[in-house]
């Protein structure tokens, strides 16, 4: 039997309780409440549960940047205009700065991924998820009245995931706040501020992925990279229509460039698709080039591309491109092509190259084979044909 | 052959009406050419065809304008100009050799489907360079120095008849277009007068594969209560007071009004089959626009 609490009320009339009468009940002074108000000062999480939140948080956040970093690092020149479009390249060039902006962001992710969740590491992370907010909320709010496209994406995943402003904003704000929130909470006083083996690992990261971001273009990573690749359909490679923001791409104010079509029957509501622009690429077989009219390479090609285009039970040869019908008539009478050049918007275009010209094969609107550059075109046809074709009218009489 | 080895022509200024009744006598051999080209059994050339017609350029002589039928090819990559009233035979412009070349027009065979292919005898006659300036394409053909400049946008409020005079290229792709016949079927029946004003650009590459599907639909549903016009737009359209005042964000846009009012719009997907989109908005099931 335990003895008697020293803190048991005594019996009322003084007198010891007899020992043929049941001991009176223990009575217990209240256990302080295992958690106090938030608002609390003082306030100290227990330490496991604490650091369980705080880890959860930490390695959510980030995982998220490390992807992001993935992403931007796998196509630099993406993040890089994207960097100058938001004005951002006023005091570096928006290349550097894009390279530096991976350093952090790559640090900061696997700081946190190793639950190093000191002030040097939130600090940063915060400023970093504040300042993504205010780039995705100013362009939430220049779509919203009018001032932006919609369609377009902030660019903080890269090309991977394209998203609208709405999107964006509302997605950072639930990936990237709450667990930055969570750890804070959970963040660990008891360890030590700089831990050597972590640090020097985040230390190592943080200079490798501008070093790769740095060669990645150079690396066949295309497929990776973009949301071009085998397998990848007409109607899924889209843009625009998410979030009901809605709208074609072809924007009055942006240019006189093209519009929104129709087609697409899987695109989403909205939304501008590579058979919206070109409807054929959806039955038979094509060879599909993107590319900027004015590149030099595809004036030197076009002897090739014609031959390619001639030549019988050949694939049908485009060449799809942002610019404008002036460029197109100019490029028309300069080299004569027999292929279709196709106008597309930008916001369709820009995901499906890391960087220009690049093309890929189709067959019933499904990409089959993607080429880093121009296709590598059969020998024979790589030149001017032999057949009477416009740039060899020798079969034909002349007067 | 050069340019001083040509015989040049001087024409005196021509009337209007005299032009017009050319054009029309050139037209018509044209249309004629098919039958001695059939019994002679020469074949198409096998790159010189498949001329459609186009209006993206028109054709300029002195300073003025000229009537023209203007043909391209892209398998060519060429340009095939007939025009009585300026040329004597029709003139093929081909980028790729950068040269003005008369062909004769009983090698020029018109097929029913309105498009134009030499046949494969044809002779080619150089007359010259072609000269590139700009939007502009200077060349020299049957002594007459002439120009193929761009056409500027269709503007305003339009019918179809314009709209296909200004783009004779929607014709041939109107004339391919099956529109969904219970969708035509329904609407036919509807009792209300409905006005669907289709917002577009003569420049528009993409209003060039859809516009001709709503004429197409116009020239089905004559007769019914639902009327089409159609509204140009210029190239950079996002401060035209139209644009602005009907918040056109992308063309082609159709905007469903009945008494005045709109009552549904067809946009982006919605142009896959547009007669089934409109049977949607006025049997009110399709979403909100």
């Amino acid at each position: 039997m335990a003895p008697p609490d020293a803190s048991a009320t005594p019996h009322p009339g003084g007198t010891p309780a007899s020992p043929a009468r049941p001991p009176a009940p223990i009575l217990r002074a209240p256990r302080p409440l295992p958690l106090r108000p938030l608002s609390s000062p003082s306030y100290r999480p227990p330490r496991r549960l604490g650091r369980a939140i705080g880890t959860l948080g930490g390695c959510v956040l980030g995982g998220i940047l490390l992807v992001a970093v993935w992403g931007k690092a796998l196509d630099p020149a993406a993040f890089a205009e994207q960097i100058h479009a938001d004005g951002l390249d006023r005091m570096l060039p928006a290349g550097a700065l894009a390279l530096v902006a991976l350093a952090l962001e790559a640090g900061l992710g696997l700081a946190l991924l190793l639950a190093v969740r000191r002030l040097w590491v939130l600090v940063p992370a915060s400023l970093l998820v504040v300042f993504f907010l205010l780039l995705n909320g100013r362009a939430y709010w220049l779509a919203a009245h009018g001032q932006a496209s919609a369609a377009t994406s902030c660019g903080c995943f890269g090309n991977l995931v394209q998203r609208t402003p709405a999107e964006a904003f509302w997605q950072d704000l639930a990936l990237l706040a709450l667990p930055l929130a969570l750890a804070f909470v959970g963040r660990d006083r008891e360890q030590p501020r700089l831990p050597p083996v972590r640090t020097a690992l985040v230390a190592l990261f943080a200079i490798a992925v501008p070093v790769f971001a740095w060669r990645a273009p150079e690396l066949p990573l295309d497929d990776l990279a973009t949301r071009l690749a085998p397998g990848a359909t007409m109607s899924t490679l889209c843009a625009g229509g998410g979030g009901g923001s809605g709208g074609g791409v072809g924007r009055g104010s942006g240019g006189s460039g093209g519009a929104a079509g129709g087609s697409a029957a899987g695109a989403r509501a909205g939304a501008v698709c590579l058979d919206t622009v070109a409807p054929e690429l959806d039955h038979g077989n094509h060879l599909v080039v993107l590319d900027d009219i004015d590149d030099p390479a595809l004036a030197r090609a076009v002897a090739g591309l014609n031959a390619y285009a001639d030549a019988p039970g050949a694939a049908a040869v485009w060449v799809l491109t942002t610019s404008e019908a002036k460029r197109q008539r100019l490029f028309f009478w300069r080299w004569g092509p027999t292929f279709k050049i196709v106008e597309a918007p930008p916001e369709l275009l820009r995901p499906l190259y890391r960087r220009l010209p690049r093309s890929f094969a189709v067959q019933d609107g499904r990409v089959t084979l993607t080429f880093s550059g121009l296709p590598p075109l059969p020998r024979r046809t790589a030149g001017a044909s032999g057949g009477a074709t416009p740039g060899n009218p020798s079969a034909r009489p002349h007067a | 052959m050069n340019d001083s080895s040509l015989p040049t022509r001087r024409r005196a200024p021509a009337a209007p009406a005299w032009r017009a009744a050319a054009v029309a006598l050139l037209c018509g051999l044209v249309s004629l050419a098919p039958a001695p080209a059939a019994g002679q059994s020469v074949p198409a050339d096998h790159v010189l065809r498949d001329f459609e017609r186009t209006g993206d350029y028109r054709l300029v002589v002195n300073g003025k304008q000229v009537p023209a039928e203007i043909y391209l090819s892209q398998r060519a990559a060429a340009i095939l100009v007939i025009s009585s009233s300026a040329f004597l035979s029709p003139v093929l412009l081909t980028p790729g050799l950068g040269v003005a070349q008369t062909v004769n027009l009983m090698k020029v065979q018109k097929k029913p489907n309105g498009s134009i292919d030499l046949l494969s005898d044809a002779v080619l006659s150089t007359q010259g360079a072609l000269d590139i300036q700009d939007e502009e394409v200077h060349f020299k053909a049957d002594g007459i120095s002439a120009a193929l400049v761009t056409t500027p946008p269709l503007l305003g409020l339009r019918s179809a008849n314009e709209v296909t005079a200004h783009n004779p290229e929607y014709l041939p792709r109107a004339a391919s277009y099956t529109p969904n016949p219970q969708a035509v079927a329904a609407l036919k029946k509807e009792p209300r007068p409905v006005t669907v004003r289709v917002f577009y650009g003569s420049w528009c590459p993409h209003c060039r594969e859809i516009v001709p599907h709503v004429v197409k639909l116009e020239q089905q549903l004559r007769g019914s209560k639902i009327r089409f016009e159609y509204f140009g737009l210029p190239p950079r359209f996002g401060t035209e007071p139209q644009a602005v005042q009907n918040n056109i964000k992308a063309v082609p846009t159709a905007i469903v009004y009945f008494a005045g009012k709109e009552i549904g719009r067809i946009a982006d997907n919605a142009w896959t089959t547009p007669e089934a989109t409109l049977a949607a908005i006025l049997g009110g099931k399709a979403p909100p626009a």
